[in-house]
């Protein structure tokens, strides 16, 4: 063998390593792909949107609560007039929502009802009455579908 | 002292009428509860099936028929949930009466409309539902036909009947209401119902939930490794939280077809409110499933 027998070897290791390389990228595992997260909360939800929400009622009651998903949307004491209204901002899923209605007529009451108006934005207007006497409590749902 | 005698016997006889009975068999626990509530100290209810029983692979043994012998009224839930209803009709007398409470109320056939996910052909799309009494709604109708059959059956104590359902289907009424407000919790989207069997669907048609039986109806389905990913797939699909299996059945199968999805083991909701010191009545067993739903899909 004629030559300089560092540089034979060099060239060797530099020959086997050319050919480890594909090898190495052939054999080794495979890197686990990670399930993204489902993002289920807020991701499903439609984004929230300006709402005009109008309540018309047939005796003034004293005291009137709405609510979203356990959160007060709109909360009124001491009401005089006979309609009243807010607007608010609020997410409408393709299912609809449900709003927690409680209204309190003054004792003596007789039999009355509350109509709540759901205005969102570039959607129809929708209504929905609770009737009670009094103290009165139930959930009113509201579906654009 | 014949005066004394004479009205002594005729208090006799009248505290005697006054206190007979209106003899009814139930064939669900269900029923047995709501025979109960609607009539009081004035009947006696005989429920064949005790807590703790299986209504899906109950049949009456000859001492059940025996004892029904003395009952006027026999309560059966129907919709199929009691394939041996011809058989027992043969063996009641004339003047007995076999009523299907569940008969007057609107049937759920399980469909593609009705669930997300509808488990195989054979095992779920087209089979009825018969568990009726998870829509309050319904439990509100039975009552009153319960009313009407007892009123029927026991003329005499027609009036006291009368009151006790009214009164009962206030109670449901409030039930009801309450219901709704604590479903209110869980957004509309987020109400994707996953069971083991199709024991919900009157449930979800009430409440807006969109039911998932992941095991169909019958409780012998083989469960094939193919079906196993095919109900992975679905729950990554349709964002499942939280599967629920039933009291008294062993989730272990529902362990296996969750394992690699994001959905967790919920804890187990009463279909036939049978076998625990949670569910004794109807209410009770109502209350707690919606209790257990609302805790595992509300809003987070």
């Amino acid at each position: 063998m004629r030559g300089f027998p560092l540089f034979h070897t060099g060239l060797m290791v530099i020959a086997l390593a050319v050919l480890a390389w594909p090898l190495i990228i052939l054999t080794r595992p495979a890197s686990s792909v990670q399930a993204a997260p489902v993002q289920q909360s807020e991701a499903s939800l439609a984004a929230h949107i300006p709402v005009r929400l109008d309540a018309r009622w047939a005796h003034v009651p004293e005291y009137l609560l709405v609510s979203h998903l356990g959160e007060p949307l709109w909360e009124a004491a001491s009401l005089s007039a006979l309609q009243a209204g807010l607007d608010a901002t609020l997410s409408i899923p393709e299912e609809g929502v449900d709003l927690e209605v409680t209204v309190r007529w003054p004792e003596g009451t007789p039999t009355s009802a509350l109509q709540l108006t759901v205005t969102p934005e570039a959607l129809p207007a929708q209504d929905q009455v609770l009737w009670g006497t009094v103290d009165e409590s139930d959930v009113l749902t509201y579906q654009w579908k | 002292m014949k005066i004394v005698l004479t009205f002594l016997s005729l208090g006799v006889a009248w505290t005697l009428s006054a206190s007979a009975n209106l003899k009814v068999a139930t064939l669900h626990p269900v029923l047995t509860d709501l025979a109960q509530q609607v009539g009081g100290d004035h009947v006696e209810v005989n429920g064949l099936l005790k807590l703790g029983g299986d209504p899906h692979d109950f049949a009456p043994s000859a001492a059940d028929i025996r004892s029904l012998s003395t009952a006027k009224l026999v309560l059966a839930s129907g919709k199929g949930l009691e394939p041996y209803l011809e058989k027992l009709s043969d063996n009641l007398s004339e003047g007995q009466v076999l009523l299907e409470v569940g008969r007057a109320i609107p049937s759920i056939t399980i469909s593609e409309d009705s669930a997300l996910f509808v488990c195989c052909p054979h095992h779920s799309e087209g089979s009825l539902d018969p568990h009726w009494w998870h829509s309050v709604k319904a439990m509100e109708r039975a009552t009153g036909i319960v009313e009407k059959a007892f009123a029927e059956s026991d003329p005499a104590n027609a009036k006291v009947y009368k009151e006790r359902a009214k009164a009962y289907k206030q109670e449901l009424e409030a039930l009801g209401k309450w219901a709704r407000k604590e479903v209110a919790k869980i957004p509309r989207s987020h109400r994707k119902l996953a069971t083991a069997h199709a024991a919900f669907t009157y449930f979800c048609q009430e409440f807006g939930f969109q039911s998932m039986p992941i095991q169909g109806l019958s409780k012998e389905y083989e469960v094939t490794s193919q079906y196993l990913a095919d109900v992975a797939e679905e729950l990554k699909a349709h964002e499942i939280q939280a599967v629920f299996p039933e009291a008294a059945s062993n989730p272990k199968v529902l362990g296996e077809m969750i394992r690699g999805t994001q959905a967790g083991l919920g804890t187990p909701l009463f279909a036939d409110f049978t076998g625990s010191e949670k569910a004794r009545t109807y209410k009770q067993m109502f209350e707690h499933n919606v209790t257990v739903i609302v805790k595992a899909l509300g809003k987070r």
